[in-house]
């Protein structure tokens, strides 16, 4: 779906920040990214949709490269964005117009748009916000308009970008319900994050850091790496488990069942 | 109040955002060229309009709030600089003709005002900008664009009063007082460098979402009904009326 | 300094269009040398409530006293805000921390002592006073700007969201001074990142459309947040903690600490 290889960029004022990059996003596949502040995470998002351009290497989306200007509006299509500040996103005044937005310029026809303008809110549980001023939200409900904004376009693969690290945790939980079943009904997902609590739903996960990809694998691979090195950033599950001597799990769920399984002696 | 847009369908909320900016084109050329009895009519008019619509009074008179000193120094300047007769024995000013041509400027700057919040609290912005647009057609794309650019760079600036209000405040926390040179700085640097990051923000929502510049306008598109030819012809009437017979 | 706020309300933009209320009938007793955490998402009022405290804005009603004084910003109470990082623009990270406090009055011996006090008292060297903010790295810029508002020396220090958007490493050594300075300063820890607030503070509050939904001990919240639909409020490990409870292990519920969890259920385990 999404391949870089081996791509670099650096800032005028910053210096590098990726470095050989070579990396690929397989369709219907759940990426998590983790990385420290300045490791690069934002600016692989923009790579990968073509909003910025590697000094170095090349990146194809479907196989178009983003270098390629006059099929950047195919990559786009193909490529959702969901950014980290919920304030920042919003395109028009309100939610419905935000929505129509992004459709009228993919030149879906207007039965059509009402259908997925409606079909999408409902999914979120926001049908209600439909005509609301989005000045008017809370941080929360923007964010989640931020992602339906997304979803209606119906790309192949959503990128997320720290979207929930400045909402609340109601919000949150639903960020991360909604993003589980997208990539349930074959949107790739890319996640970008600090919290690796969020990631407990990744089929892959690299970590970056500014000498590029330090880690990459499963997900159990990864955090089994990164509490050898002692990291503090496993998931509270992970990190029991693997410290009473069990078999490693990512979910709350699956180390009650562990637990219980142990107690009743079976 | 200006810029507030509230959902409805009553009789101007369904009018054609087309119909409404060139009525309220006219409606500004008329309240600039009638006589003060004119005046009345209109703003009789403006009251019944934001009954129909279901914006309160109390709203619609909020709107003139932040402008109340603009309209004190206009009435001022006038009842001063204005000779004729004067109002008290002894006293140059103030005259009767001041307070009079001071009264009727601010009338009608009150009446645009009052018709403006109307137009916004009925037409949603996409609809005005689909308005905009329809009129800046002769200009081609670059007049789409610009109306587009416009109505998008408008979503901006309430968020800039507030970074200012925040950067101030973070300031002052560090003893930094809203004065002189230095105080300035401390606040002109920080907005600059939050309002480069928003607009980047914004570009790159617009890109993400597939902005591009041969896009069509068409969701909000309407095609004029018999309710625009009734809201243009009362419009006729009622400039005739007021123009020749009061 | 202990905080005493009755009857808070705070409506934006009265009798206007855009009038919201912000804040409804708060009442909250902070006590000195306290860390108290408020917890609420975007929109909860928890900002508007810190703006208040920090007395950068009169409330539309009710009354803040700090120690039975009016709050007044940069004498007994300061506020780090949410990306304090922006707020640089001197060349240096020293002329920056210093005109800020000329500006408030000191002379500039006593300028350099507090900034070096501070800086020392945080951990960071002063080696960094000479670089300019804009080369330094995020979780250090954050630390500095913290350093800037401590240097007012206020009684009350309110910290928005301080960890927003550091990585672990950053979050953790930002986190650890705030242990260190607590004690001397009553400290007001807003934060969406529950598992922080309760490690850090002994009190807190949960605000929720600008009402208080809860207020008391960190004990008491977890009870609390349990009972609540959906669990939102819980961190993770309590989530885990309390399941575990009410599934009849023998484990304290309330454990913040990650080793002390597994510690308590491996001994659990053990006695079955």
């Amino acid at each position: 779906m999404i391949e870089l290889e081996d791509v670099s960029f650096s800032y005028p004022a910053a210096g590098p920040v990726l470095e050989n990059i070579n990396l690929i996003v397989n369709k219907g596949e759940y990426l998590g990214v983790m990385g420290d502040n300045g490791s690069g995470k934002t600016t692989l998002a923009r790579l990968m949709t073509g909003l910025l351009l590697p000094e170095k290497g090349t990146i194809r989306v479907n196989g178009i490269s983003t270098g390629d200007r006059g099929r950047l509006l195919e990559i786009r299509s193909s490529t959702g964005m969901v950014f980290q500040n919920p304030d920042a996103q919003a395109i028009g005044e309100t939610v419905e117009e935000d929505l129509v937005f992004g459709l009228e310029n993919l030149g879906v026809p207007v039965p059509e748009i009402d259908t997925r303008i409606e079909q999408y809110l409902n999914l979120m549980g926001i049908r209600e916000l439909r005509h609301r001023n989005i000045r008017t939200l809370s941080g929360g409900q923007k964010q989640l308009v931020n992602l339906v904004a997304v979803m209606v376009m119906e790309p192949e693969c959503i990128i997320l970008d720290e979207p929930s690290s400045m909402v609340d945790a109601g919000t949150r939980r639903i960020i991360l319900e909604h993003i589980a079943r997208l990539n349930h009904e074959g949107t790739a997902i890319v996640h970008i994050t600090h919290d690796p609590e969020e990631l407990t739903r990744c089929q892959r996960l690299i970590v970056l850091s500014r000498q590029g990809i330090t880690k990459q694998g499963t997900t159990h691979e990864v955090f089994n790496q990164l509490l050898d090195e002692e990291k503090m950033d496993i998931p509270v599950s992970f990190a029991i488990s693997r410290a009473l001597g069990l078999s490693p799990v990512l979910t709350t769920e699956a180390l009650l069942e562990e637990l219980c399984r142990l107690k009743s002696g079976t | 109040m200006i810029g507030i847009y509230g959902h409805g369908r009553s009789y101007i909320h369904l009018l054609d955002p087309r119909t409404k900016l060139a009525l309220m084109v006219g409606v500004s050329l008329l309240i600039y060229s009638v006589r003060p009895l004119g005046l009345g009519v209109l703003l009789g008019l403006v009251l019944l309009l934001s009954r129909t619509c279901g914006l309160p009074y109390t709203r619609l008179v909020q709107g003139l709030r932040p402008v109340l000193v603009f309209f004190g120094v206009i009435f001022l300047t006038h009842v001063l600089f204005t000779p004729g007769a004067p109002l008290f024995e002894g006293l140059p000013v103030p005259t009767l003709e001041g307070v009079v041509t001071g009264s009727v400027l601010i009338l009608r700057f009150i009446l645009l005002i009052l018709y403006t919040s109307i137009m916004t609290y009925t037409t949603s912005p996409s609809g005005l900008n689909y308005a905009l647009m329809f009129f800046l057609r002769p200009l081609g794309t670059f007049g789409t664009d610009l109306a587009f650019m416009t109505g998008t760079a408008m979503t901006l600036i309430p968020g800039l009063f507030r970074e200012k209000d925040i950067i101030t405040k973070a300031q002052a926390a560090r003893g930094y007082k809203p004065r002189g040179l230095k105080g300035f700085t401390a606040l002109v640097v920080p907005l600059l460098h939050r309002s480069f990051r928003r607009v980047d923000e914004l570009s790159d929502a617009l890109e993400s979402r597939c902005f591009h510049s041969d896009r069509r306008y068409y969701y909000y598109r309407k095609t004029l009904a018999k309710r625009d030819c009734a809201g243009v012809g009362g419009y006729f009437v009622l400039a005739v009326v007021i123009l020749f017979f009061l | 300094m202990s905080i005493e706020i009755r009857h808070l309300t705070h409506i934006y933009d009265v009798g206007t269009l855009g009038e919201t209320k912000a804040l409804d009938k708060i009442d909250l007793t902070i006590k000195k040398g306290n860390v108290f955490g408020l917890v609420g998402g975007i929109g909860s009022g928890k900002s508007t409530l810190a703006s208040l405290i920090a007395g950068l804005e009169k409330p539309t009603g009710g009354r803040i006293t700090i120690d039975g004084e009016p709050p007044c910003p940069g004498k007994n109470v300061g506020i780090l805000f949410q990306q304090p990082e922006d707020f640089f623009f001197e060349k240096t990270l020293f002329r920056d921390m210093a005109s800020g406090l000329l500006h408030s009055g000191l002379t500039e011996d006593e300028v350099d002592e507090r900034i070096h006090s501070t800086l020392d008292l945080i951990g960071l060297g002063r080696q960094i006073l000479d670089q300019s903010p804009f080369h330094l790295n995020r979780g250090t810029l954050r630390l500095a700007a913290f350093a800037s508002v401590l240097a007012m020396r206020p009684g009350v220090l309110i910290l928005d969201e301080p960890t927003a958007s550091l990585d672990p490493k950053s979050r953790k050594r930002m986190l650890e001074v705030i242990e260190h300075i607590s004690g001397d300063i009553t400290i007001i820890y807003i934060s969406h990142r529950l598992q922080e607030v309760v490690a850090v503070s002994e009190h807190l509050a949960v605000l929720d459309g600008g009402k208080v939904t809860f207020k008391g001990t960190v004990p008491g919240y977890l009870d609390w947040a349990a009972g609540q639909d959906g669990g939102e409020y819980l961190p993770v490990l309590s989530q885990v903690m309390y399941r575990l409870y009410g599934l009849g292990f023998d484990v304290d519920p309330d454990v913040t600490c990650l080793d002390d969890a597994v510690e308590q259920i491996r001994q659990s385990l053990e006695k079955t």
